[in-house]
């Protein structure tokens, strides 16, 4: 083959025998040097190898262009083109980029074919080094890349020249670039043409359509025609610029876990818990940060309870036989957020909204054309570090007319361990206590303090609001144990401002975050029970082996001082609501004061299944004058309801260690 | 939900046979749709709800196709930026608003990319709104040729009380760009921090709307001025008189006070023709606009339903445009002529 060639062979003859001999001592010096060093450099490359490959991470040799301070690489803009991508990546020598943010100014001009140009700065900031991208460069370390894209609509055989104006945590950045190119439809044809079934589905996924079949050709055609090409930058010379090597790491995407919307966060601290009512079947998940010992203490719906301590994160499913009170603290100061996930769902905080009233700026309400009935909620502003129980005393005087009414109400308040202002840090509302009011015609209520300051809610009886729902239990189920305290509270009663709004003017009203929470029902603080009495001869029926009374029979109550609940048994033959009233046998009238009062009676609604016999009990509030009343049944004429109340000879009350609540 | 709900809806001209399917897929979906009389720009409209579990969209559109641009709105579990969406989509002349709902995710919900996919197919114009943390970061900024939605976004803000900067486009937003984008397409985004979209929630309209909602009142977007000509339209010249200070007690009582019985006492006069009553969100806050005939000719009656002071000493002007310039942020006056 090589007949026609002169080649001459390559021999001593050729090369001086001196110089061979000093190239294979200095080849064999390298040799030895390269045989020591390996096992080091290879040791380094294979244990951070070993780390990468554990974590799935796939190696890719990247290239990249390195832009100094206040140097500037160039990109030449190809025809078709109406995006690019630039991603960056923060270098750094002989130390990482540990910091979380690492700013970066960047100056983009871009010019088009006809010499016009467009700024654009960018401050970014790069994320830290973690050896995402490994540089081959000894000594060299980058940051993890961040990505923008340029507008190169209308640059069509112009440019668009990058400037790094300052990155102060490091010493350059490095650059690569690619550029969106469109097709054209003879190209776009083809494309679709040789795509694969899987690539066609993944450029319809990527365009956010559901499946590529389903799109028209046109669209197909269209999402088919987007392609992004690999762009080389230059510098202002217009020499192509010199590449870097780097290895990219490419991790394995995380697998998604089912999302936990968050329900809710707040401070927590030793002092200062967090509590919320998780639903039956929810899942519950409660983080700190930053991250301290979770205690987290769940009461069940019979009062039992059990704790839960865990670091940073606690996560419990509710059962079937919940709901859950849940309470959360902290070993120290932390923001703890509470996620969940199936289920209902969580009861999370509600906002209630409060006026602070001093002995020198009371609240004030003015009637109206009509007496109007106040249930008055008011809380005591403490420090955060109070343990002691508040003595809290306050100043009800009512003005009618000339004649001036004035009564103190006195309790003492725990401080809330769960509730708290929405905007202070430094106070915290005590427990609620409430009583009931009424304001005569042209009346006036003015509600201070004795002493300090106190947070008023006060909501008006709105007169056209439908009764209140009793609460039932069919008769075979025992009393609940628990019950839920700031669920839905009845709209009946309506939140409304102080008549002198202008003297609050200068302390907007205050906006209490208040949990809700299960709470243990506390027999020994039940009402005394309210017996009946009956004229004799109504119709009667045995019921369960017990005898009730027609709703229309005449069921009598003799009242004394004092608040009472009256035990009752319902049954119906056909699903039915009653309502039950009371209607006074006195001229008088049923109010015997102003207030204030504990409780107040009011028409409430049951809601009865036909043939249940249910348990409820009504209360009989302390602004009921003594004396004699008769106990009404509302119900649809056609409907037969029966009912059984406790029945005395003589009637009177007695007091008995609660088992009716209501 | 693609082909049978987020097409007819959203589409520049929908055919009646898929309008009238609009209902049937809505349930279908675990969604409420309702069909309005005056939403985007007074016109007809249709609003797609959750029907009571959780749903990642909500969706108002205007009924005869949607033929202006869209807003979409990432992150809209927040009620300030929903109350901004709406304010600014009717401002700014949107055709269609569509909300994401579910806490995380945005444009990775595959709902919201099917809302998007459907109108990114044939439609060019688009509006997204987000909130930032920064009150630096907050501005207007596009992408694309987009000089003229620019401009009217610009143009509408200050109905809202609100300014904003031109800002260069963030990160996010170019993301979402390269991501959702077909050539040819205008975006804009307009970024909002806390404290502007504090200004441009509606949660003061709401809480009145709220404790009025017995009485059943219109509530507008826009000012004192408008809303006195529309209420004056209604008002007849056959109402009753009634005297300055029991029109000012009776708005006192139920608006400023929030009373039960105050409200019970409007409802009265309301029903029984003796005034006329809207509520208003304006630049400066919401308002509670009451109209009636006085002893000397007409009553304007203008009532903050925050809790801001309230100015309720009479003024006198000669007509109700007049008096309305007076009131714009509250008051009560009186003027003898219309």
């Amino acid at each position: 083959m090589n007949a026609g060639w002169n080649i001459p062979a390559l021999g001593p003859s050729l090369v001086p025998r001196r110089f061979v001999r000093k190239r294979f001592w200095a080849t064999l010096l390298i040799l030895s040097c390269a045989i020591c060093l390996s096992p080091l450099a290879l040791s380094k490359l294979a244990s951070l190898d070993q780390v990468l490959a554990s974590a799935g991470a796939q190696r890719t040799r990247v290239f990249m262009y390195e832009l100094e301070p206040q140097g500037s690489l160039m990109l030449p803009i190809e025809p078709n083109t109406d995006m690019l991508r630039v991603v960056v990546v923060g270098s750094s020598w002989n130390a990482p980029l540990n910091s979380d943010v690492n700013p970066l100014l960047l100056v983009v001009k871009a010019t088009d074919a006809s010499g016009r140009t467009r700024h654009e700065e960018l401050a970014l900031e790069l994320p830290r080094t973690t050896g995402r991208f490994v540089p081959e460069t000894p000594a060299l370390h980058v940051s993890d890349p961040l990505t923008f894209n340029i507008d190169a609509r209308d640059l069509s055989g112009g440019s668009v020249a990058v400037k790094l104006k300052s990155f102060p945590k490091g010493d350059s950045v490095l650059l690569r670039a690619y550029r969106r190119q469109t097709l054209g439809t003879a190209d776009r044809e083809a494309q679709v043409r040789t795509l694969s079934t899987a690539k066609r589905q993944a450029l319809a996924t990527r365009a956010w359509e559901s499946t590529w079949l389903d799109l028209e050709e046109d669209q197909q055609l269209e999402i088919a025609s987007l392609r992004w090409k690999k762009a080389p930058f230059f510098e202002e010379s217009a020499r192509e610029a010199k590449p870097l090597a780097l290895m990219l790491y490419r991790f394995p995407a995380p697998v998604r876990e089912a999302p936990w919307p968050l329900a809710g966060e707040l401070d927590s601290s030793p002092t200062e818990h967090i509590a919320f009512v998780a639903d039956p079947q929810t899942q519950v998940r409660i983080v700190s940060d930053p991250p301290t010992a979770l205690e987290v203490m769940i009461t069940q719906p019979d009062g039992t309870s059990r704790r839960l301590r865990q670091q940073h994160q606690v996560d419990f499913s509710v059962t079937e036989q919940g709901p859950w009170g849940v309470e959360v603290r902290t070993q120290t100061v932390s923001r703890v957020q509470v996620r969940s996930r199936l289920g209902a769902g969580i009861h999370w905080y509600s906002k209630v909204s409060a006026f602070r009233a001093t002995p020198s700026t009371p609240f004030i309400v003015r009637g109206t054309h009509t007496p109007l009935w106040l249930r008055v909620a008011f809380r005591k502003p403490v420090a955060v570090s109070t343990e002691a129980p508040q003595p809290v005393a306050v100043d009800v005087t009512t003005t009618i007319g000339r004649r001036r009414d004035r009564r103190v109400f006195q309790t003492t308040l725990a401080r809330a361990p769960s509730d708290r202002y929405e905007h202070a840090t430094d106070e915290v509302p005590t427990e609620r206590d409430a009583f009931y009011l009424q304001i005569p015609r042209a009346g006036e209520v003015r509600l201070a303090p004795r002493e300090g300051a106190l947070d008023f809610s006060v909501a008006e009886l709105d007169p056209e609001a439908p009764a209140e729902e009793l609460a039932v239990r069919p008769f075979t189920t025992p009393a609940p144990t628990t019950r839920l305290i700031g669920g839905e509270p009845w709209e009946g009663f309506v939140a409304r401002r102080p008549s002198n709004l202008e003297a609050h003017a200068k302390s907007p009203p205050l906006t209490m975050l208040l949990a809700q929470r299960l709470e243990v029902v506390d027999r020994s603080r039940a009402l005394p029970l309210q017996y009946t009495s009956r004229i004799l001869g109504g119709p009667r029926r045995l019921i369960n082996g017990r005898g009730f009374e027609w709703s229309g029979s005449h069921l009598y109550v003799g009242i004394g001082p004092g608040a009472r609940v009256l035990p009752l048994r319902l049954y119906a033959d056909q699903a039915t609501e009653v309502e039950i009233s009371l209607e006074s046998l006195q001229r008088r009238g049923r109010a015997q004061s102003l207030g204030p009062f504990k409780y107040l009676t009011r028409p409430r609604q049951v809601t009865l299944a036909k043939g249940q016999e249910l348990r409820t009990s009504f209360i009989l509030g302390d602004d009921l004058a003594p004396g004699s009343y008769r106990v009404r049944f509302n119900k649809p004429p056609r409907d037969a309801v029966w009912v059984r109340a406790l029945v005395a000879q003589q009637v009177e009350s007695r007091w008995v260690a609660g088992e009716f609540d209501e | 939900m693609r082909r049978f709900l987020l097409e007819p809806l959203l589409a520049e001209n929908p055919t009646p046979s898929s309008n009238a399917l609009l209902p049937f897929a809505a349930r279908a979906l675990g969604y409420r749709l309702i069909y309005g009389g005056s939403l985007l720009g007074g016109a007809p409209g249709w609003l797609l709800l959750s029907g009571g579990e959780s749903r990642p969209l909500a969706v108002l559109a205007r009924a005869g196709g949607v033929k202006g641009p869209v807003m979409e709105v990432p992150y809209a579990y927040r009620p300030e930026l929903r109350d901004a969406a709406l304010r600014l989509g009717a401002a700014s002349f949107a055709d269609a608003i569509v909300f994401n709902l579910s806490f995380d995710g945005a444009y990775r919900q595959d709902a919201l990319r099917a809302a998007h996919a459907e109108r990114a197919r044939s439609h060019t114009e688009f509006i997204i709104l987000r909130e930032v943390e920064d009150p630096l970061a907050a501005g207007v900024s596009s992408w694309g040729p987009a000089a003229g939605l620019e401009q009217g976004i610009l143009e509408a803000l200050p109905k809202l009380g609100l300014e904003l900067p031109i800002i260069p486009l963030g990160l996010p937003a170019r993301d979402l760009i390269a991501n959702t984008s077909p050539i040819g397409h205008q975006l804009s985004f307009i970024t909002l921090d806390s404290a502007r979209l504090e200004r441009a929630s509606l949660r003061d309209l709401r809480l009145a709307t709220r404790s009025l909602s017995k009485l059943a009142l219109p509530a507008f977007d826009g000012t004192v001025a408008r809303v006195q000509a529309q209420l004056a339209r209604k008002l007849s010249d056959r109402s009753p008189r009634a005297k300055t200070s029991e029109l000012v007690d009776v708005v006192k009582q139920a608006v400023v006070e929030r009373s039960a019985a105050g409200r019970q006492r409007l409802a009265t006069m309301l029903t029984a023709k003796r005034a006329e009553a809207a509520l208003v969100q304006t630049p400066s806050g919401a308002r509670f606009v009451l109209l009636a005939r006085g002893e000397r000719g007409y009553v304007l009656v203008v009532a903050p339903t925050g809790v801001e002071a309230w100015a309720s000493g009479v003024l006198q002007a000669e007509s109700l445009a007049a008096c309305a310039e007076h009131c714009a942020s509250g008051g009560v006056c009186e003027a003898s002529r219309p």
